[in-house]
């Protein structure tokens, strides 16, 4: 009786640890395209807005290019909407933003899905004869193929970010092994 | 409605008047000098932003993109540099700003850090401020900081639109300005401060103007667009942007003109006394100038940022005479 109330703690504990384990975070790095960056107020005012985004790791700022590279750390729970906010704060606007995010891939409502943490969720598209459309099966097929049931690295630009499921433009997909690509 | 049909007004008006003023010939300091180069190694510069001259003409440079303040001499030799990236004491993110108090430290307005850290000259850190435990008293971006003749220390507060005044030792008293255009007391992206016979002169920069306060808050006169209304232009007076201010002891106020690539001198009532400079990277030609002082000679500095240099021009107070 003892080693069976010892076993029930166990398995309740190892639960309870497991569900404690913060969300595994999946934007790994972002490259966002800002249209007016001439001023240092600006663009430094810019990196400012942007370390406090969550799980921001590094900031580079590419003046002339019009350009910012974020690199995120392995913990955190970025967003495309922070990410957006964060520049609207500094007081301009997103241009483009391009995105490498891990996750796992999920069928919904006939769409694929990267599923990257919890509230993380992007909805990937494809570039199909000039126009850019929900994947196709024969894509999605490669995909799961790739993925092999396991999480991956897509790497693309994202459309529609003002969107809770932001949809991403599949540029290159990678599997994830032992948590990295 | 009345507001829109006002400001068209003004403009027209400005428009008009200044069409008249851009033939005048105006006294010029001449360059005399200019250095800097671009690089990460101690006594090169990358995207310089601020500048302070100390009473004994040692040139202290905010060197913003590495983080750090540089030393040189007059002439730009390289002295010595202190700090580097970081959040903790005595590292930077990002100084914008430099202020030279009567005493001899070195103030460091940080747009990343929130803060502004006083050195000694040497790059010895002697007290934080960063406005803790008052809400009022929070700084989202400074921007610029200035010590005034009561020894109160003045923040210009970039993100808040507004100056956040401490005192000595840094406890928050007061703040100045609103955020919002056109009005006086209105501030818009702050990024100087200087002072001229006890008044606060503040470089609203993106209200394209300067505005001169009371040191407890109260406007008395702005500058830049007709009738310091702030309409951005490049006719003479006006401004693109207004990010760096300072004064001379014969009561001047020098205005870095950051997209118009120049500056505009102007006498402590804001008239315009003259103009210099041009967008390029020659001799006397700026690449979008941030901030500048006068050394105890009367030589003027002004940071070249785009340039990654510094200039150096005659002192006013003689041209013409």
């Amino acid at each position: 009786m003892k080693n069976k109330n010892m076993a029930i703690s166990i398995a309740l504990g190892l639960v309870l640890g497991l569900s404690a384990i913060p969300t595994r975070a999946e934007m790994r790095a972002a490259e966002l395209r800002v249209n007016g960056m001439t001023c240092p107020f600006c663009v430094f005012g810019i990196e400012k807005k942007l370390r406090h985004v969550s799980g921001v790791n590094e900031v580079e700022v590419f003046l002339d290019e019009g350009r910012i590279r974020l690199v995120f750390s392995a913990e955190n729970t970025a967003t495309v909407r922070e990410i957006e906010n964060a520049v609207e704060d500094a007081g301009f606007e997103l241009s483009g933003l391009s995105v490498d995010v891990e996750g796992t891939l999920v069928e919904d409502d006939g769409a694929m899905v990267l599923q990257a943490g919890e509230a993380s969720r992007y909805r990937l598209i494809e570039r199909n004869a000039g126009s850019v459309q929900p994947l196709s099966p024969e894509a999605k097929r490669r995909l799961r193929a790739k993925a092999a049931g396991g999480k991956v690295l897509v790497s693309g630009e994202v459309h529609s970010h003002s969107d809770d499921a932001p949809a991403l433009l599949v540029e290159r997909v990678e599997p994830v092994k032992d948590g990295r690509p | 409605m009345r507001l829109y049909a006002l400001l068209a007004f003004t403009a027209l008006v400005a428009v008009i008047s200044l069409a008249g003023c851009s033939e005048q010939v105006m006294a010029r300091p001449a360059p005399i000098d200019a250095w800097g180069e671009t690089g990460k190694e101690p006594g090169k510069l990358f995207q310089p932003t601020g500048i302070a001259v100390s009473k004994e003409g040692t040139v202290f440079v905010a060197d913003t993109g590495n983080d750090r303040i540089e030393a040189f001499d007059a002439s730009g030799k390289f002295l010595w540099t202190f700090g580097r990236s970081g959040e903790g004491p005595g590292e930077f993110r990002r100084p914008m700003d430099i202020d030279i108090d009567r005493n001899g430290p070195l103030y460091v307005a940080e747009l990343g850090g929130d803060r502004v850290q006083v050195f000694t000259q040497r790059g010895e850190l002697v007290r934080i401020i960063r406005g803790e435990g008052a809400s009022a008293g929070s700084i989202d971006g400074a921007a610029g900081a200035s010590v005034s003749p009561e020894d109160e220390v003045y923040v210009a507060d970039f993100y808040n639109d507004r100056v956040v005044v401490f005192n000595f030792e840094g406890n928050y008293q007061r703040v100045i300005g609103v955020s919002g255009r056109v009005l006086p007391g209105r501030l818009h992206y702050p990024t100087d401060l200087a002072w001229i016979d006890g008044r606060l002169i503040v470089a609203d920069a993106y209200n394209n103007r300067i505005q001169v306060f009371t040191p407890d808050g109260e406007p008395v006169s702005r500058w830049g667009g007709y009738l310091g209304s702030g309409i951005p232009g490049s006719s003479p007076g006006s401004f693109r942007v207004a990010t760096g201010v300072a004064t001379d002891s014969a009561g001047h106020i020098y205005v870095a003109d950051f997209e118009n690539h120049r500056v505009q001198v102007f006498d402590d009532e804001g008239e315009l006394l003259s103009v210099f400079g041009s967008q390029g990277g020659g001799v006397g030609e700026f690449e979008r100038p941030t901030d500048l002082d006068m050394g105890p000679d009367g030589r003027i500095f002004v940071v070249d940022s785009g340039n990654d240099r510094i200039q150096v021009f005659e002192d006013f107070r003689k041209v013409g005479q």
